[in-house]
């Protein structure tokens, strides 16, 4: 399935729960994360594995001013996106008043050859946090 | 029911978190703030609109828009040079940056996990108490604030959401 393909997808999958629970106000979206306890060194060298993976433009600017010996929290399929060189897709649930979000790995950007850095993932592995 | 998981138990103030967000809302990097006593968040309600009529005795209230929402923390001075810097340029730069106050640690991966509220605040008040006999220290204000991401026709209005850390898998 292409990119484009999917993205109508994923649009009329929300535009049917919203149908079904006759949403008329946005409602507050409820975040479920797995964050990761990490030192910025550890985050630039993930960085330098993949630069040009967009989550890693983003980690090389948000961590700019943040000096080694610090202890920060980052999201845990982000990383391993930047690692795998995968998308990272979310996934919304409507369930009134909430609506549910949370991160899995998408498809492989082709940035760096399979397998360059890491193992391969498996089908359990694959990205459900 | 939203699977929405109420938390390992009863915690004290103590074991409670504050972070705020150098990154963006998808690509999330949270610095813990530890260096404050009392965290405070007094401002968490809805405004109401009073419906008052000659046909019913009683005045009934509609909700309205939520209301300005603020967290107190007292900032010990001369502590934590990092975070200390970082709220110091917030308040000066008049910033607005996302930040985190839960119920527990963010790699809380208990059953029970932990839960907050995510918000763009600013840096409202920076006042400094020197009390004569007691520890000198930083009153702070945040207040929620305008927080924009991205450009053009992917620009995004950041709004508050809850959000579970840890916890059973659920949705």
């Amino acid at each position: 399935m292409d990119k484009q393909t999917q993205e109508t997808m994923e649009k009329i999958a929300t535009l049917r729960q919203r149908l079904k629970g006759n949403i008329r106000q946005k409602l507050l979206e409820h975040h479920r994360t797995n964050l990761v306890k990490v030192n910025p060194s550890e985050v630039r060298a993930v960085i330098s594995v993949n630069p040009h993976h967009p989550k890693a433009k983003v980690f090389a600017k948000s961590f700019e001013e943040l000096h080694d010996g610090m202890t920060v929290y980052v999201d845990s399929t982000d990383l391993q996106a930047i690692l795998e060189d995968r998308a990272v897709v979310e996934i919304r649930d409507i369930e009134p008043p909430f609506e549910n979000v949370r991160k899995t790995l998408g498809e492989s950007l082709g940035n760096i050859p399979p397998g360059t850095f890491t193992d391969t993932p498996t089908e359990d592995e694959d990205g459900s946090v | 029911m939203p699977d929405i998981t109420f938390g390992a138990g009863p915690v004290v103030g103590a074991d409670c978190k504050l972070y705020y967000n150098t990154g963006t809302r998808s690509s999330e990097t949270w610095v813990e703030v530890d260096e404050v006593g009392d965290v405070n968040m007094p401002e968490l309600s809805v405004a109401l609109a009073a419906l008052k009529r000659r046909a019913n005795s009683y005045t009934k209230n509609l909700p309205a828009l939520f209301n300005s929402i603020t967290i107190n923390a007292t900032l010990i001075h001369g502590l934590g040079p990092t975070e200390f810097a970082a709220i110091q340029t917030q308040f000066f730069a008049k910033t607005c940056v996302e930040w985190a106050i839960l119920g527990g640690a963010y790699t809380n991966t208990s059953e029970g996990g932990v839960q907050g509220l995510r918000i763009p605040m600013l840096v409202s008040a920076f006042p400094w108490n020197q009390p004569l006999e007691d520890v000198a220290g930083h009153e702070i204000t945040l207040a929620s604030g305008l927080l924009i991401e991205g450009s053009g026709s992917s620009e995004t209005e950041i709004d508050p959401v809850w959000t579970t850390v840890g916890g059973s898998p659920g949705f």
